[in-house]
């Protein structure tokens, strides 16, 4: 007999004594009628043979990885009425199984206890309102609580505080042109605009929570980056906009113009650069706590005791609202050179009573143009690059004239000519 | 190795046995022993088909002590075939079992506003639900919108588009909302593909004259969805 006749036969004949003895049926879908017990008060139901990815996220998160599921997603705080089990069971009412949290449930004011630890405010954002018009990211949570992407603000948390990526397509205004006479503007205007897109690219994982100092504003604020460290090359200082990060390297000494020295150290008008960068280190010295230095002086201070002692920070921090905004400020110059405040404009030591000190023209330009083309209208002539440093510079047109015809390109390109 | 006359030999006899006997052999016997259908209930045993089901049943959770009927004759949209008062009915529905919803029972609901009907039980089932009298009401399935609870709002639930979804599926694989139920409340293997979105997009415009601006947050959506798929063991 052949095999494969043998094994017909075989299959054949075993078919039969099943069809023939089985007095059962086979159920298509086994288990279904194995019910969990769910007796006990709270949740019985196993979340991670489901959520599993989730629980892997969580494990490699450096906040909440002790939290369970229930922990978050059946959040007693809220009010909200869950399925459980007991005697009698509760049925649910806002939700059966879980729900999905808004972060400010447990961060909200009065913060909360969850898993014998406390969850802090998130400052600013726990508020009503959402807080003071000077939180810079103020824009992004209300926007964020209007969309139905997540449930309440959560995707501005979400793409700050976790490992969820997120793409920022920007569009601003592309340069600004203007002319001065004896430090009053005699033209202004915008042109052009600027497309420009940041891609913070993580895992993507809504369940990895970053330790705070792995938040990185360069990476959503990529063009700020490129203004303050490639900008547009030029031979001696590129053109770097946003803030004078380098100033004119004509000198060597520590008692002249390069990167590195006060102005002038020891000197009566003593006043060290705070937020000028040396060449070298501009790559990795434009990062997050240089945007602290500026963006939440607060902070910064309390991160950098030193500097708050070199640079009165606890003074400079009076002139902000650093201590009202949730990480960043919006600001502008202004807010810590105009007249009154901590570092209020001096002259260059070289050029004295030659410069803008002493008139309102840094607070005629806040008061008199839009907060966005404030820092160019700065930069127009605090970049190093226009500020010449050949013979063909004629001290005296700014320096005790007042005189300028700037135009600038906003970030991250930079290029200006002030002629 | 049986030759040719041996063979026949065996024919034979075997042909004079079958002639002799008085009963004819039955391919399936038991199929004249009818049951009982006089009765009230199934009086159909049904574990005789379904003996998995009881072994699931019986191996702990919740409806342990219910009998098949409890669930599978108890909508009152169906009607069963019956024995009343030595009538029969003969089914209208369903003839003996029904593939029921899980919310016929969790429903939040009380009777008469109900589907579920006793009149096809076995009058010694009560006990299963009815211990102490008259207590036991299945737990109301809360927190998705489906009980007449005026508090069961289901706003804030996670799996709620599950459960809708469960409900309205063309393809439907169990009735009502079974699958999301069963998923969850039994040990049944689950193969789930979820598709997430990994990143956010974000469109900020600045507004702008020559005195005045303000950032626009004008858009959030998700973006890079990525397929991964979790299995239920």
């Amino acid at each position: 007999m052949r095999p494969i006749t043998f094994a017909i036969i075989l299959i054949g004949l075993v078919s039969l004594v099943l069809i023939l003895t089985s007095t059962n049926v086979f159920s298509l879908l086994p288990e279904q009628h194995k019910f969990i017990n769910i007796d006990n008060p709270s949740n019985d139901i196993d979340c991670v043979a489901c959520h599993s990815r989730i629980q892997a996220e969580l494990d490699s998160s450096v906040w909440h990885g002790n939290f369970s599921c229930e922990d978050c997603h059946r959040f007693e705080g809220t009010g909200i009425s869950f399925a459980e089990g007991g005697s009698p069971a509760t049925s649910g009412e806002e939700a059966h199984a879980a729900y999905t949290p808004r972060c400010l449930d447990c961060h909200d004011s009065d913060g909360a206890t969850v898993a014998g630890e406390y969850a802090k405010p998130a400052r600013a954002f726990c508020d009503d309102n959402y807080g003071c018009e000077y939180s810079a990211h103020r824009a992004l949570v209300m926007k964020a609580n209007e969309s139905s992407m997540s449930v309440g603000e959560n995707e501005a948390c979400l793409v700050c505080h976790t490992n969820y990526s997120c793409e920022l397509d920007y569009t601003y205004f592309e340069g600004i042109s203007y002319n001065l006479s004896g430090w009053s503007f005699t033209s202004f205007g915008d042109s052009g605009t600027r497309d420009y897109t940041a891609n913070w690219n993580k895992s993507g994982a809504k369940h990895v929570f970053l330790s705070l100092d792995k938040i990185d504003c360069t990476k959503c604020h990529e063009n700020i980056y490129d203004a303050l460290v490639t900008g547009t090359p030029k031979v001696n200082e590129d053109y770097l906009t946003h803030s004078p990060i380098e100033i004119h390297t004509s000198g060597t000494g520590d008692t002249d113009w390069n990167t590195n020295n006060p102005w002038p150290f020891g000197g009566p008008n003593y006043h060290d650069r705070y937020h000028y960068i040396p060449k070298a280190d501009r790559a990795t010295g434009v990062n997050s706590s240089y945007c602290y230095e500026c963006h939440n002086v607060n902070k910064y201070a309390n991160e950098n005791l030193a500097d708050k002692t070199t640079y009165d920070l606890g003074d400079v921090t009076s002139d902000t609202y650093s201590t009202q905004v949730h990480c960043a400020e919006a600001l502008w110059c202004q807010t810590c050179h105009g007249n009154g405040k901590t570092k209020v404009v001096i002259d260059n030591p070289e050029q004295l009573n030659t410069g803008h000190s002493g008139t309102n023209f840094v607070d005629d330009v806040t008061s008199d143009y839009a907060r966005t083309f404030q820092g160019d209208i700065c930069m127009g002539c605090h970049e190093a690059a226009v500020h010449p440093s050949d013979a063909q510079a004629i001290c005296t047109r700014c320096h005790e004239l007042g005189n300028a015809d700037v135009y600038i390109e906003s970030e991250p390109c930079g290029y200006a000519t002030n002629i | 190795m049986i030759n040719l006359k041996q063979m026949f030999l065996i024919i034979a006899v075997l042909s004079a046995i079958a002639v002799a006997m008085t009963h004819t052999v039955t391919l399936f016997s038991g199929q004249h022993s009818w049951y009982d259908l006089s009765g009230s209930g199934s009086n159909v045993p049904c574990l005789k088909c379904h003996e998995d089901i009881g072994d699931e049943l019986i191996a702990g959770g919740v409806h342990t002590s219910i009998d098949c009927e409890c669930c599978h004759r108890t909508s009152k949209m169906v009607g069963y075939a019956a024995s009343e008062a030595g009538q029969a009915e003969p089914g209208q529905g369903a003839h003996s079992a029904s593939t029921e919803e899980c919310m016929l029972c969790h429903n939040g609901r009380r009777m008469p506003e109900t589907n579920f009907t006793h009149y096809y039980l076995n009058s010694s089932s009560c006990l299963q639900c009815h211990n102490p009298v008259p207590a036991i009401l299945a737990a109301a399935a809360g927190g998705f919108g489906l009980t007449p609870d005026l508090c069961d709002t289901g706003t804030k639930a996670a799996h709620r588009s599950f459960v809708l979804e469960a409900m309205i599926a063309d393809d439907s694989l169990m009735a009502g909302a079974n699958e999301a139920c069963i998923a969850c409340h039994t040990t049944i293997k689950a193969n789930i593909s979820f598709n997430v979105s990994t990143k956010a997009k974000i469109t900020v415009n600045n507004v702008y004259n020559d005195s005045y601006s303000y950032w626009a947050v004008t858009e959030i959506t998700p973006t890079n969805y990525i397929p991964y798929t979790e299995v239920k063991e």
